[in-house]
């Protein structure tokens, strides 16, 4: 019995006293940190994707409470935490329009080659090859997928044209893959948009025409024919300003080479690069 | 809480030596015959089963600060009343884990888990979870013991078949003796691993295409 | 005086720095209260459920190793009954040493020596006659790897190799009293030869008639 009541008594002790140790070095190396910050922490979906553009939901935590980046950072939140996140920090949250993004290009496998390429499936490294690469187009989508491996939600794929295609529902518009794409073929366009223009290049006339079979010639027909002026050609290829941009289509049923695409036409859905090969 | 989804993720998925790489040190160890593995595979997965219990029974009155001493008094008392039932009625195996029993208190795997799930979440999901791990673990070390005995020395079995002295398959100097040294243990985790890490890409790659 | 008014300075800015940080040392007396009595409270609890087990298993432990020694003891040079002896050098890893008396006389000594193998440490019992040689060699408790060091400890036809030597036992060396490890178990077998040798020099050192006998 002695030694049950020794070894409580020890052990007893043992625990007070560190107890007490750790309740004043805690104080004592006490940092401050603003207790929004864990908040805001545990909303965040914890996916440490970088979207936001900081190093991780922690210092997307730390970056929002501080002030220095918007209460809507994280493109992945849904609606409800973004409000919430607003809410911890008591200010209105302004409903940001949902973007994605989108691969311009329809060519893929069936563009022109230069040459045929033999090598790592990797689009930086295969862009850095003789000649910008396999491709006649120096502008258009190799289909090694480095993309697909950048994309943390399994949101973009190469799909049956050898074209990456983005997942709209999938897509949270971290911008990983177009940070990737040595081409910067990729961009972000409204979730809501539904006239897409599926090129990037940037030659015109003959020689685009010569490179890829379903690219931009610059006939600026879609410009013409714009009721609201939204379209306008750019550095050879058409540009939609989705503020104006109203979906009539026009500019899609007017382009020759069917580059721009109206993908809500017949109230489906329809992979935009599968309609070039309309 | 899902078991099935628990023990699938225990025993592969998140094996906590093959795939978390927690606990390795007791694992190359211990697994030089098939009583080590199986002892100190149960011993961990009572432990890790009653000490995630008792932590998440009391996760809310623990305090943030003091959350690592409480966790290892518990789990430290948990390893001694396990020492000594050992030493009372299982003497053998207590002799042959020996200084590994109380190795057990600072084994990764229990810590690990008390912090990452047990403090988290409710008593029954932290047993199963518990028991799941342990299931896993145990799961490594039978593998790893099979294997390391058989090569090493020709065995099956030793400290349990055969009243202790194990199936002999093959005569002991054909046995390669490097494997039941401490090189052995270190080559045969690695190869777990890697085989572990192999299928797991091959099932991703499935999976995403 | 130059330095002299720099370290005025620094004096005047560490007090200065210092109450600044008294001033933020306020100690939160529930929250220290909470963070002791909490660790107090499962300290406590955790000793006291471990005091039971073990006010539970000590019996049967100490009886199974009680048992087992004697076993041993018997083993090594049989004897109606020991007696324990007190005073002898604890440095080595000796920890008991016993008369062992058949009737009415003493025949010899028995020792009971820890000492460290491959796997840890490990407890022999040495039987010792009235010459100061080896009468028996037993390995009560060990850690070592099955099929190496378990060639040594578990192998009574290697332990019998220390039958007859006397101090000092030297390993794969020399001509007299020279024990030859086991390929392979060279930790084990010097385990169990630094245990021999220890309990040797025990029974050497406490017994003033052996000592005698050595000298002539």
């Amino acid at each position: 019995m002695a030694t049950i009541f020794y070894g409580v008594l020890l052990l007893g002790v043992l625990g007070a006293a560190f107890g007490l140790i750790l309740a004043v070095a805690s104080k004592i190396f006490e940092v401050q940190k603003d207790p929004r910050i864990e908040e805001v922490q545990n909303t965040l979906p914890g996916a440490n994707c970088g979207g936001c553009g900081f190093a991780g939901c922690a210092a997307c935590a730390e970056a929002i409470v501080s002030g220095a980046a918007p209460v809507n950072a994280c493109p992945v939140c849904s609606g409800a935490q973004t409000s919430y996140i607003a809410s911890i920090m008591g200010v209105e949250v302004t409903a940001a329009e949902r973007r994605v993004a989108f691969v311009r290009c329809a060519g893929g496998s069936r563009a022109n080659k230069k040459y045929d390429y033999v090598g790592i499936p990797d689009c930086e490294s295969a862009a850095r090859i003789v000649g910008n690469g396999p491709l006649s187009c120096a502008y258009g989508c190799f289909g090694f997928g480095s993309c697909v491996r950048a994309c943390h939600f399994d949101a973009i794929h190469i799909n049956s044209y050898g074209v990456a295609e983005v997942d709209r529902d999938k897509c949270t518009n971290c911008q990983h893959c177009m940070e990737v794409c040595p081409r910067g073929l990729i961009i972000d366009v409204p979730y809501a948009a539904d006239v897409l223009v599926n090129c990037a290049s940037k030659d015109k006339g003959a020689i685009a025409r010569n490179k890829c079979a379903f690219s931009c010639i610059t006939c600026r027909l879609c410009e013409k024919n714009c009721p609201t002026g939204a379209v306008s050609i750019v550095d050879n290829i058409a540009v939609i300003d989705y503020s104006k941009c109203t979906s009539c289509g026009t500019c899609a049923s007017k382009c020759p080479r069917k580059v721009i695409q109206d993908i809500h036409a017949d109230g489906k859905v329809v992979p935009v690069a599968a309609r070039a090969a309309q | 809480m899902n078991f099935k989804k628990q023990l699938k993720e225990g025993l592969l998925t998140q094996n906590p030596v093959l795939v978390q790489q927690l606990g390795m040190c007791s694992t190359m160890a211990i697994t030089t015959s098939l009583s080590n593995g199986l002892g100190m595979g149960v011993s961990v997965t009572i432990i890790l089963a009653l000490s995630n219990i008792f932590i998440s029974l009391l996760r809310k009155i623990i305090p943030d600060k003091i959350r690592i001493a409480a966790y290892v008094v518990v789990i430290a008392g948990f390893v001694t009343m396990v020492d000594l039932l050992l030493q009372a009625y299982l003497q053998d195996i207590a002799e042959s884990l020996g200084v590994f029993i109380p190795l057990i208190v600072v084994n990764c795997i229990i810590l690990a888990r008390a912090e990452a799930f047990a403090s988290k979440n409710r008593v029954l999901p932290s047993a199963v979870d518990g028991i799941c791990q342990g299931l896993g673990y145990t799961l490594v070390l039978v593998v790893m013991s099979v294997i390391r005995e058989f090569l090493g020395s020709g065995t099956f079995g030793s400290g349990v078949l055969n009243g202790g002295e194990g199936i002999r398959i093959f005569p002991e100097s054909y046995g390669a003796q490097m494997l039941v040294l401490p090189v052995g243990g270190f080559l045969t985790l690695g190869v777990l691993i890697a085989v572990v890490q192999w299928m797991q890409d091959r099932s991703a790659r499935k999976g995403g295409k | 005086m130059k330095w002299k008014k720099e370290k005025a300075e620094a004096a005047v800015e560490k007090s200065r720095r210092a109450e600044g940080k008294a001033a933020k040392l306020q100690l939160d007396k529930p929250y220290t209260i909470r963070l002791t009595v909490t660790l107090l409270g499962i300290t406590v609890v955790t000793a006291l459920l471990l005091g039971i087990v073990n006010y539970m298993t000590a019996p049967i432990i100490e009886e199974s190793n009680r048992r087992k020694t004697e076993a041993a003891m018997q083993q090594v040079l049989a004897a109606d009954s020991y007696q324990s002896m007190e005073g002898f050098p604890t440095e080595e890893g000796v920890t008991s040493l016993s008369e062992a008396i058949s009737n009415g006389e003493t025949v010899g000594y028995v020792c009971e020596v820890t000492s460290s193998g491959f796997g840890g440490e490990m407890s022999l019992v040495v039987g010792v006659d009235l010459n100061c040689r080896v009468t028996g060699v037993s390995v009560v408790t060990h850690s070592e790897t099955k099929n190496i060091g378990t060639k040594v400890v578990e192998s009574q036809e290697v332990l019998d190799r220390f039958v007859g030597l006397t101090s000092p036992i030297t390993v794969n060396s020399g001509e007299e009293n020279r024990f030859d490890a086991v390929s392979g178990a060279t930790f084990s077998s010097r385990g169990v030869a630094d245990g021999v040798n220890a309990a040797l020099d025990a029974v050497a050192a406490t017994v003033p008639v052996l000592q005698s006998a050595e000298e002539g």
